[in-house]
């Protein structure tokens, strides 16, 4: 550890020595003309070639000797802009940048903020903004951030229709998922076909794979940041659908001009309403099957150097079947963030953060069996992040979190006297904290570095502590206070990364991570369920880690106009998590008993090929993987791969503007089949069957590999020249557009026109599925 | 639907399931099905199948040996000339093979509650197998009856088989109900069975109304019974005006119970995403066998059922 911040202190005081001259620094944010902040956005000193891009709250500072420059601010979409600077003191200069229509943005645009993906040190990430996913056809008419990260390289999944993503061989648990910085720990609506984040509320997403910031912890496989929009603050705006399964609704709008301004945001899915009042079956008239989901931004903008944001999300889905059974589930979240620039040169962020996770389900009283059961996981947590822009070769980022987690595994409380009884699996209360330092150093024109340590320590604070002997077998609890520190692991992640320019068309790029992860979903199904608990490291279980290599090569082709890159990657797993053959993992007190761990290993190569401007857009991508876990107790102790382990992975998402009125938009995937645990033979048991298994996944059904054509289409209802104010247009989707049976799950079945009176069935989920969605804004 | 409530009836894993059945159905109301293409994984390995029990009941008690095969494959394969015993309670029983694959104790023999008990096989082949059980104790049947109940609340009728009786005092005790209409075992496959585990009602008075129960020195300890349904059935299922109802229960070893969630959860708890990861079942013979050697228990109630009219008539307007 101590040799890592040594390493660290000497680049540090490297830099500084090289830093000897008089020097002004400029400095300030960029905005949108609605005011929302651009993350991204290319900061360049034209005279020095020398250049920066705004953070993820669109601040940007640049400190350069004395003299007199050329400012230019350019965001894809928008209308650069190009400032004659004079820099004999430091300065504050904020933009806010037009959005460039069609016809501007093809002479305005120039080549290098179109380099991006070359010149910038980040690699294995994925960015979309929303515009990318409003192109992209949708799944009953809604357009979903989670199912257009499914489409990308390195990202493989389960089943169909599942908002669970894997990514490079991690398990579904293994990704952070922040919306405005807050946990989400479920991001699915209906068990899995919709994802929770509303696409009219969400301004930006990225998708880390691989060289994952120090500032990002805590998960091992990935982390997925969902920034909510900000509101317009010159003037109200609207966005919204009405479609085939849900409405949606969102207004952003000034609360005082160019100072605060908010944005709220709501949907509801109502087949219910619409359609289940007609049936002929009573038990469906009584019944409801809905989600919800809110969100709110506000933001406050003190002064130039002060702003403040709260974000706030939260929805529900509830199924409830006539009188006999309810169930409900949802996540809120909530952020409230305070911006400070305490110079020209240091940037701060400070945060409080809300996030909660809880499922109940009941059966009400004067059933004969009225019971409720619920269950949650609560975090409470203070964030404080810095950017230090020490000079134009030197950014260094350090801070620190501490989170509080707060888990409810199970409560069940019966509603009526009777033979059944209460039951409650205590609580358990840990924090998790950890403090970080980065800097991204470019050592020479053509090469940057990145390099980092972030320092977890993690302690249960509290809960019952189950015993079990050498054996494993369970011998006793241990009952601790909550608050009171029983056992604690401390973990250092080192962090590195670079960039080197080998022309102005390619550069070849490498990191390492290395990520602790301290906090595991219990799931022992194909996908998740919203009943899967969260559980915590403790003595039993030790924290999972990862080491991931990766190298790539990243070229442009046709004046930027495609963007190409190759990265392959090495995964080596540590105390990786499984559970025992028939786990019941659900209201289970001794979950930590059922836990197995071992070893996994993840290789793969990934290519991509996007085009993002012009009339055509779109990307393909191939990725050839391969996931293996190695756990003793499972599959003899025998490698196994994941069930989400598919070798062959092909993505191809196309969209074309025929006219300014008419886009066209097609995706078309394919995965290898999946592995599956399948009965070789049978043996009769009591007059029924009775299966011997195979090894852990080690059958791909033959003619069972995924695939799946979808077709969108979206026609505006305006004139491309039109200045009226309330826009509208007409989405068109048709989901499976060549009805491909996929594969869902197999099925054992009884038939009795089979000889030995048992089969076995391909259980499928969707034929083609059509939908229409109207949209509008305002 | 029927089995989802009668699953909702029994116990903690049961109406987890069962709940968790709720979300299948939804999935099962999206989905379809076809025949797979081709199922043949070529992986098909022979493994001897053990089904075996040893019961309080003087009577011949049987193993039955046979050989796994091919999912298309109708035949049994028996498997003859083992050699079987049986040994526990001081004393080793022989089984003799009276027909292929069935070997049978003498008729005299009975198990004992609180003894364990070991199964050994050797084959012809040179392998052999064992496996170990033991007798758990079992409580008094207070009564069963049979009521012609709404179970929706539209309409939907079935005859629910009610068990009453305390439950034993010490915990980690499971029960099975077989369960003979007219002298026909109705419960005729593993999965039509009813298993309970003693988790949520450890001790408690199972029973059918309200009703409140004193112990010898007067003091009420519990004030209420539950209902609980061991078998529920549909209108087509009792076809006379009077029907012979046996009822014979089991207490048996928790492991056999956990034997048989695996077995549910892997073979009918099953068809959508949502189901756990495939393994063999939880058995247990030593080798790598399939199947199992129990130890039980047994107690026996009978009484005649007289439906109501007019759940006849429902039958027969169905």
């Amino acid at each position: 550890m101590r040799k890592y911040f040594l390493l660290l202190m000497l680049m540090a005081i490297t830099t500084l020595a090289a830093n000897a001259q008089k020097k002004r620094t400029v400095s300030g944010h960029v905005y949108d003309h609605t005011g929302e902040s651009l993350i991204g956005a290319n900061v360049i000193i034209k005279e020095l070639n020398l250049g920066t891009v705004t953070n993820t709250y669109g601040f940007y500072s640049i400190t350069i000797p004395e003299g007199s420059y050329t400012l230019e601010i350019s965001y894809v979409g928008y209308v650069d802009k190009v400032i004659a600077l004079d820099l004999s003191r430091d300065q504050k200069q904020t933009f806010n940048l037009e959005e460039a229509t069609e016809m501007i943005e093809s002479v305005t645009v120039t080549a290098e903020k179109r380099d991006a993906n070359i010149r910038e040190i980040e690699m294995s990430a994925e960015k979309l903004d929303i515009k990318t996913i409003e192109k992209i056809p949708t799944f009953m008419g809604e357009a979903d951030v989670i199912k257009v990260i499914q489409l990308q390289p390195g990202v493989s999944v389960v089943g169909e229709g599942t908002s669970g993503f894997y990514v490079r061989g991690g398990a579904v648990d293994q990704n952070l998922i922040l919306l405005d910085e807050s946990t989400v720990y479920n991001p699915a609506h209906f068990g899995g076909f919709f994802s929770v984040f509303n696409p009219d509320a969400v301004k930006s997403i990225k998708l880390y794979k691989g060289g994952i910031p120090a500032k990002f912890g805590g998960r091992q496989a990935s982390v997925l940041d969902v920034k909510m929009l900000e509101g317009n603050s010159n003037k109200i705006e609207g966005k919204g659908g009405i479609g085939t399964l849900s409405s949606r609704l969102t207004i952003g709008a000034p609360i005082v001009k160019d100072k605060a301004s908010f944005l709220i945001s709501g949907r509801r899915t109502y087949y219910d309403i619409l359609f289940f009042p007609f049936s002929n079956e009573p038990i469906v008239r009584d019944s409801k099957v809905y989600f919800w989901d809110g969100n709110f931004k506000a933001n406050y903008k003190i002064n130039e150097n002060n702003r403040l944001f709260l974000s706030l999300y939260t929805g529900e889905d509830v199924v409830g079947i006539a009188e006999f059974f309810q169930l409900s589930y949802g996540n809120t979240t909530g952020t409230l963030r305070w911006n400070h620039v305490f110079n020209d040169r240091i940037f701060s962020n400070f945060m409080l953060i809300g996030s909660k996770f809880d499922y109940g389900l009941g059966q009400p009283a004067g059933t004969g069996f009225g019971f409720e059961w619920t269950s949650n996981i609560v975090d409470y947590s203070f964030k404080n992040d810095y950017t230090y822009f020490l000079n134009p070769n030197n950014t260094i980022d350090f801070g620190f979190q501490i989170i509080y987690h707060k888990l409810k595994p199970a409560k069940f409380q019966p509603l009526e006297d009777g033979a059944f009884e209460a039951f409650e699996i205590p609580s358990e209360y840990s924090y998790e904290s950890s403090v970080y330092l980065s800097n991204e150093h470019q050592v020479s024109a053509r090469l940057t570095m990145q390099y980092g340590l972030r320092l977890n320590m993690f302690n249960n604070a509290g809960g019952a502590l189950n015993n079990y002997n050498a054996e494993g077998e369970f011998i006793g609890t241990t009952e601790n206070k909550q608050g009171e520190i029983s056992n604690t692991f401390t973990g250092l992640e080192p962090r590195l990364g670079g960039r080197y320019i080998i022309d102005e068309k390619s550069s070849l790029k490498a990191s390492y991570n290395r990520m602790y992860q301290y906090l595991h979903l219990a799931t022992n199904t194909q996908s998740p369920t919203p009943f899967d608990v969260w559980f915590t490291s403790n003595p039993n279980v030790a924290p999972q880690k990862t080491d991931q290599v990766a190298i790539g090569y990243f070229r442009n082709f046709f004046d930027n106009q495609l963007e190409a890159s190759v990265e392959g990657y090495y995964k080596w797993l540590s105390n990786a998590i499984d559970f025992k053959d028939h786990a019941m993992l659900i209201g289970n007190e001794r979950l930590d008993g059922e836990v197995l761990q071992g070893s996994g290993f993840a290789y793969g190569l990934e290519f991509y090929i996007r085009k993002k401007y012009g009339k055509l857009t779109g990307w393909i991508s191939y990725t050839w993987s391969l996931t293996r876990r190695v756990i003793p107790g499972i599959n003899n102790g025998l490698a196994y791969p994941t069930n989400y382990d598919r070798p062959n992975d092909l993505k191809i998402v196309l969209s074309y503007d025929i006219s300014p009125r008419l886009n066209l938009n097609a995706n078309w995937v394919y995965y290898t089949a999946m592995p599956f645990t399948v009965p070789i033979s049978y043996g009769r048991y009591q007059n029924g069957f009775y299966p011997k298994y195979s090894g852990r996944n080690s059958f791909r059904y033959p003619g069972t590999d995924y695939h799946r054509l979808d077709l969108g289409a979206t026609w505006n209802l305006y004139k491309p020249e039109s200045t009226q104010r309330y826009k509208s247009s007409l989405t068109l989707s048709v989901y499976n557009a060549y009805n491909r049976h996929n594969l869902y799950s197999p099925i054992t079945v009884d038939d009795p026109l089979s000889i030995s009176g048992i089969t076995t069935n391909k259980m499928y989920l969707f034929s083609i599925v059509p939908a229409i969605t109207y949209n509008f804004k305002f | 639907m029927k089995q989802l409530y009668l699953s909702t009836q029994s116990k903690k894993r049961q109406w987890l399931h069962a709940k968790l059945s709720v979300i299948i159905l939804t999935v099962s109301l999206l989905s379809c099905q076809e025949p797979m293409e081709n199922i043949d994984t070529g992986m098909l390995e022979p493994v001897l199948l053990v089904e075996g029990k040893i019961t309080t009941d003087t009577t011949k008690h049987y193993v039955l040996l046979s050989q796994s095969g091919a999912l298309n494959d109708t035949n049994t394969y028996w498997v003859s000339d083992a050699e079987v015993t049986i040994s526990g309670n001081n004393q080793t029983i022989e089984l003799f093979e009276e027909s292929p694959g069935h070997y049978y104790t003498a008729p005299d023999i009975y198990g004992v509650i609180g003894r364990t008990y070991e199964l050994t096989i050797a084959l012809q082949n040179g392998e052999s197998y064992t496996a170990q059980t033991s007798i758990s104790n079992i409580p008094e049947i207070d009564s069963v009856k049979i009521a012609w109940e709404n179970w929706s609340g539209y309409g939907d009728y079935l005859h629910f088989v009610y068990y009453h009786g305390w439950e034993l005092q010490e915990e980690g005790n499971a029960y099975l109900w077989n369960l003979f209409l007219n002298d026909t075992l109705y419960n005729d496959t593993l999965f039509k069975t009813t298993f309970v585990e003693d988790d949520f009602v450890n001790g408690n008075y199972i029973g059918y109304g309200a009703k409140r129960y004193y112990d010898s020195l007067n003091n009420q300890i519990n004030t209420q019974g539950s209902n609980f349904a061991i078998y529920a059935l549909g209108p087509e299922e009792i076809n006379s005006t009077e029907v012979d109802v046996l009822v014979e229960m089991e207490s048996i070893p928790l492991a056999y119970y956990e034997f048989w969630t695996s077995f549910m959860s892997q073979t009918v708890w099953v068809g959508s995403p949502f189901d756990p990861a495939k393994a063999d079942l939880l058995n247990n013979i030593s080798n790598g066998a399939l199947g199992y050697f129990y130890g039980a228990s047994v107690k026996r109630y009978r009484f005649k059922y007289i439906p109501p009219d007019w759940s006849l008539d429902y039958r027969n307007s169905n």
